[in-house]
């Protein structure tokens, strides 16, 4: 009650009583899209502010006098206006920023330096979409595939898009579409993400460290938002690969714009050419739609609709009598209004639903093994930014979330499980942007969670520093404590199978603090470097048990997980990035050490789990001559971990019928390591025009000099006398081809 | 007036190649690597216990062998330990077993009696210079009451097999889905396993049945023909290695092991050496599964 008080009063305070202010919306001249975090500030002051997700701004405290107002967005050109600014004069001034062709011209990077200064914050990457396609990839850009090229992000396998962020897994990152969590965001089985490029606006990643209006994750978030379309004219992208095809088409309807994508494979006449010559070669398909429109109002208020559709679905078919189906996918919708209350009061709220349903059927010789699970949730949330002075920016907020959780199994028809739950999450935070001085900016929060299931209230303190030691030299620091009420079930380089469990109250909730460190210098304009070291103590893990028996129907969390678990992150990422120029890309390393440890694991040794990295080496550039862009990453990194056999013993299978077994004998947990992982990626892309539109073609080579990195170890104890232990490689060179097209 | 830091084209060169040139003849780079290294350390002269009490049975043969490295080849008789004090005690007996001199196997002495339900027995070896030592406490016993073919996908039963004959079950191959019934024990979970003429088939994982009903799949039945089926209460010890060793190597849906990280040590519950000492209680029942046409 107190806090809706506070957000209540938040309402009620007038914009600063003596002082001027300026806000107003800042937008692509050509599409109208709003455009998030652009930097707006007074030259020659310390005033300024990041338009925020809608693109709105407010600057407040501004004392009377002349001012030049800049605003700065990487891709754009700088957009500059002369003011006279008398006292309390309130000016709304909507800015509309002209899109530059050359895209890291010294003018724009360095009117985006100041927008780093107010984005500085420990853990946080923004990335456009602009930036990720020039990336070489696997057959389509993919933005998860993109991220796992910087330092602190790894992969579990080459077909896995999968983010493994400082230490953490998959189920440590929570990934949301235009605030929307999405539960299981691959298709393919972890080869892609379901990101469709043409899509994306905009991606801000945390890695650590995250902020208050966050929460549910252990480790990072990855916000991914959604072009809204454009405002003034019918158009679109899309692209075309040996894979698949995708197509957006955006434009004007009403007082706003809509955007609808889509995408879909195109396999399955060749998986069914193969499956005539080739035994067990299954029939895939993935397909996705994204939509969003959105409507102003009134100057002060806008509406969006959005939603997102994907399906994946394998057959396979082996022998007579032998089915197997795998299907699953997301579905999730938002409603949201925008109303601007006052100059320096902006609202956000938001209805929202999230599902995700995966079916695994099998039919063996006539009997039937399924799995079900789902997972739905309804939210309602509501955010309210407050530029209260000069100095502090408040925001707070509520978020309310109902889930729905059933997962069954049966086997043979008899239902071994059928699991539903229905608990709800409610979460309510308040944080504080304070500019203490002209060089110091910090960040206060907290957050407060309470899960249906635990019955209690945990507290989030997050914190987080930025201040500039000298002209481009930064030094920031941030931490927070975090927890997460829902877990993943994985299969580690599977994802079609992955499903998300609420934990009960039978087993406390993970819990980490974070702490962050790191100094970033840009010593050029086309130039940055950044250094930060990261620790992450985690509470309260829990791993699944797989040694359950099959059965039970009063199954609880602590019947299903292995808890108790401790663990910590730590390590140093080194960053060197060129942003502007012919030649762009950027040099990453990490140096990091995970480890975990379970009372009933490893004979509750500490081990490092499988994706524990030591060295983690990335090169990634591009380099741009006149319509052809030539592109490439370098990759080399630390083996992963694996458990390497010590020994084979010998039991009878069965003391009656005396049939003997062979069995192996591990060593500790994850003793030995994998060979390092190197690869290197080529790309080249040519421009051109053809019937009066952009094309461009492209010509890709994944693994390009074709080394097969080791992707896990089999040993076989069937072959009578004989030890083999095989290594399984991962991909080799995988050439594309592709067309993306405007019109 | 801030100036542009430029490196120059040659260098800018020079240093991608030398980089790329490092990474392809660093050692790790190798495209193959010495199988040997696919190994751990070894964990060689571990004493196995393989021993296994069934309600109402004689005591059991008992086998002591040793673990060999993991990329040696089986070689038979080689790991067999054919020295060892072998010592099974029920309250104040003792029965000390005799080694055949082979294969590491021991008898229990003559005269020994059945094992008893629900009582406590424990087990003591002393080989290689070591001490394995171990209890178990033996199930109640296992009665099978009804054995029900029901149709699918109503469940409702078409016909009772008798569970003391095996001579006039008949059932038509994937006809219906049978089902064993009986008095659930006290016991973690149970074990099936159905042996069939000419095959090896392994028992099933650890099965939980609280309500004391056992669907038998039918891709455990590989063909027509008269078929046994043996129902196993499981004691602790057994359940846990079972449940473990399953487990080991695999994940939920039966994957192989990706990089270990579920590759485990099974639990063995003996203090001194690896292996199983367990008991059961179990019950049988036959039935003849008539083609398909």
């Amino acid at each position: 009650m107190k806090f809706c008080a506070v957000l209540f009063s938040l309402l009620l305070i007038p914009a600063s009583a003596q002082a001027a202010t300026i806000s107003g919306f800042v937008t692509d001249r050509d599409s109208g899209e709003y455009l998030l975090a652009a930097n707006v500030f007074l030259t020659g002051t310390s005033l300024g502010a990041l338009s925020n997700d809608n693109g709105y701004y407010a600057i407040t405290g501004i004392p009377e006098g002349s001012y030049v107002l800049a605003v700065s967005y990487i891709g754009y050109e700088t957009y500059r206006d002369t003011l006279s600014i008398g006292p309390d004069d309130y000016l709304q001034r909507d800015v509309e920023l002209v899109p530059t062709l050359l895209i890291g011209e010294a003018a724009v990077v360095e009117a985006d330096r100041n927008r780093d200064e107010r984005l500085a914050q420990p853990g946080f990457v923004a990335l456009q979409a602009a930036v990720l396609k020039e990336l070489p990839a696997i057959g389509e850009t993919d933005l998860l595939r993109s991220l796992q090229l910087l330092p602190g992000i790894q992969a579990s396998s080459d077909i896995s898009s999968g983010l493994y962020i400082r230490g953490g897994g998959p189920d440590q990152t929570q990934i949301l579409l235009d605030q929307i969590p999405l539960y299981n965001p691959s298709h393919a089985f972890g080869f892609f993400s379901i990101f469709n490029p043409e899509s994306i606006k905009d991606m801000r990643l945390h890695k650590s460290a995250y902020p208050a209006h966050y929460g549910g994750a252990l480790g990072a978030v990855l916000d991914v938002t959604n072009r809204d379309g454009n405002r003034n004219s019918l158009g679109g992208s899309g692209g075309i690969s040996l894979i698949s095809a995708r197509t957006m088409v955006e434009g004007p309807i009403g007082s706003g714009s809509f955007m609808v994508s889509g995408r879909r494979t195109y396999l399955e006449p060749i998986l069914a050419y193969i499956r005539s010559r080739v035994e067990d070669i299954p029939g895939y398909y993935f397909y996705d739609v994204n939509a969003k429109i959105n409507q102003n109002l009134s100057y002060s208020d806008n509406l969006v609709l959005s939603g997102y559709f994907g399906r994946d679905d394998l057959n396979l078919e082996t022998g007579e009598n032998n089915l197997f189906n795998v299907r699953w996918g997301n579905s999730a919708f938002t409603g949201k209004w925008t109303h601007l209350f006052s100059p320096t009061l902006f609202g956000n709220f938001m209805v929202s639903g999230s599902d995700y349903a995966s079916r695994l059927s099998a039919d063996f010789d006539g009997t039937e093994i399924l799995f079900r699970n789902s997972i739905r949730d309804i939210s309602v949330k509501g955010d309210l930014d407050y530029v209260a002075d000069g100095e502090h920016t408040l925001k707070g907020g509520f978020r309310g979330t109902s889930y729905r959780f059933r997962f069954t199994r049966s086997f043979n028809q008899d239902d071994q499980l059928d699991l539903r739950q229905q608990p709800y999450v409610i979460s309510a935070y308040a944080q504080d942007q304070w500019q203490a001085r002209a060089s110091t900016s910090v960040r206060l929060g907290l957050r407060a969670n309470y899960y249906s299931e635990r019955e209690s209230i945990d507290l989030e303190p997050r914190m987080s520093i930025s201040h500039r030691l000298s002209d481009g030299l930064r030094l920031q620091v941030g931490g927070g404590r975090y927890h997460q009420y829902l877990q993943l079930i994985t299969t580690e380089g599977f994802s079609g199978g992955d499903f998300w469990v609420p934990l009960d109250g039978s087993v406390s909730p993970g819990q980490a603090w974070h702490f962050v460190i790191g100094t970033s210098w840009d010593p050029a304009p086309s130039y940055r470097l950044s250094l930060e070291s990261y620790y992450q103590r985690l509470r309260n893990l829990v791993v699944v048990d797989n040694t359950r028996a099959v059965g039970g129907e009063e199954t609880r969390s602590e019947d299903v997980f292995i808890t108790g678990g401790r663990g910590y992150a730590a390590g140093v990422e080194a960053f060197a990035e060129r942003v502007s120029g012919r030649l762009t890309g950027w040099i990453g390393y990490t140096l990091g050490w995970t480890r975990r440890q379970f009372p009933e694991v490893n004979q509750g040794n500490w081990f490092p789990p499988k994706y524990d990295r030591r060295h983690d080496l990335v090169v990634s550039a591009n380099y741009r001559a006149g319509r052809w862009t030539f592109g490439g990453n370098v990759i080399f990194a630390t083996g992963q971990a694996f458990t390497p056999a010590a020994a084979r013993y010998e039991l009878r299978e069965s003391a009656r019928t005396g049939i003997r077994e062979d069995y192996f004998l591990p060593t500790d947990r994850n003793t030995a390591r994998l060979l390092p992982y190197h690869r290197m990626d080529l790309s080249v892309k040519q421009d051109f025009r053809l019937f009066d539109r952009d094309f461009q073609w492209y010509l890709q080579a994944f693994n390009a000099y074709n080394h097969r990195n080791e992707w896990f170890v089999q040993y076989d104890t069937e072959e009578e006398g004989v030890t083999t232990a095989e290594v399984v490689k991962m991909l080799p060179i995988v050439p594309t081809i592709g067309l993306n097209y405007n019109f | 007036m801030r100036k542009t830091i430029r490196l120059p084209r040659c260098i800018t060169s020079v240093l991608t190649v030398a980089l790329l040139a490092g990474l392809a003849t660093h050692p790790g780079c190798s495209g193959e690597r010495d199988p040997s290294t696919l190994f751990g350390p070894a964990e060689r002269e571990t004493v196995v216990v393989d021993a296994v009490l069934y309600v109402d049975h004689m005591l059991p043969e008992i086998f002591v062998t040793r673990t060999r490295t993991a990329d040696a080849a089986s070689t038979g008789d080689a790991t067999a330990v054919n020295d060892a004090e072998v010592t099974v005690i029920q309250g104040l007996a003792e029965y000390r077993y005799a080694s055949a001199g082979r294969r590491g196997l021991y008898v229990p002495p003559h005269g020994a009696p059945r094992v008893r339900p629900n009582t406590e027995y424990r087990l003591l070896v002393r080989a290689l210079g070591r001490e394995v030592r171990g209890v178990t406490r033996t199930p109640a016993p296992l009665e099978i009451d009804e054995i029900a073919v029901l149709e699918e996908p109503s469940m409702e039963i078409i016909r009772r097999l008798d569970p003391s004959s095996s001579v006039g079950n008949r059932v038509p191959y994937r006809e219906g889905l049978i089902e064993v019934r009986f008095d659930p024990l006290d016991v973690e979970a149970y074990q099936v396993i159905v042996l069939e003429p000419g095959s090896d088939d392994g028992g099933s994982p650890p099965l939980e049945a609280r309500d004391g009903r056992l669907l038998l799949p039918w891709f455990a039945i590989g063909s027509s023909g008269a078929h046994k089926v043996e129902v196993y209460a499981l004691d602790r010890n057994l359940f846990d290695f079972l449940r473990s060793v399953e487990a080991s190597g695999q994940n939920a849906f039966g994957f192989g092991s990706l990089a270990g990280d579920t590759f485990e040590r099974p639990v063995f519950n003996l203090d001194g050496g690896i292996g199983v000492f367990g008991s059961a209680s179990l019950d049988t029942f036959g039935f003849f599964v008539i083609p398909k046409n």
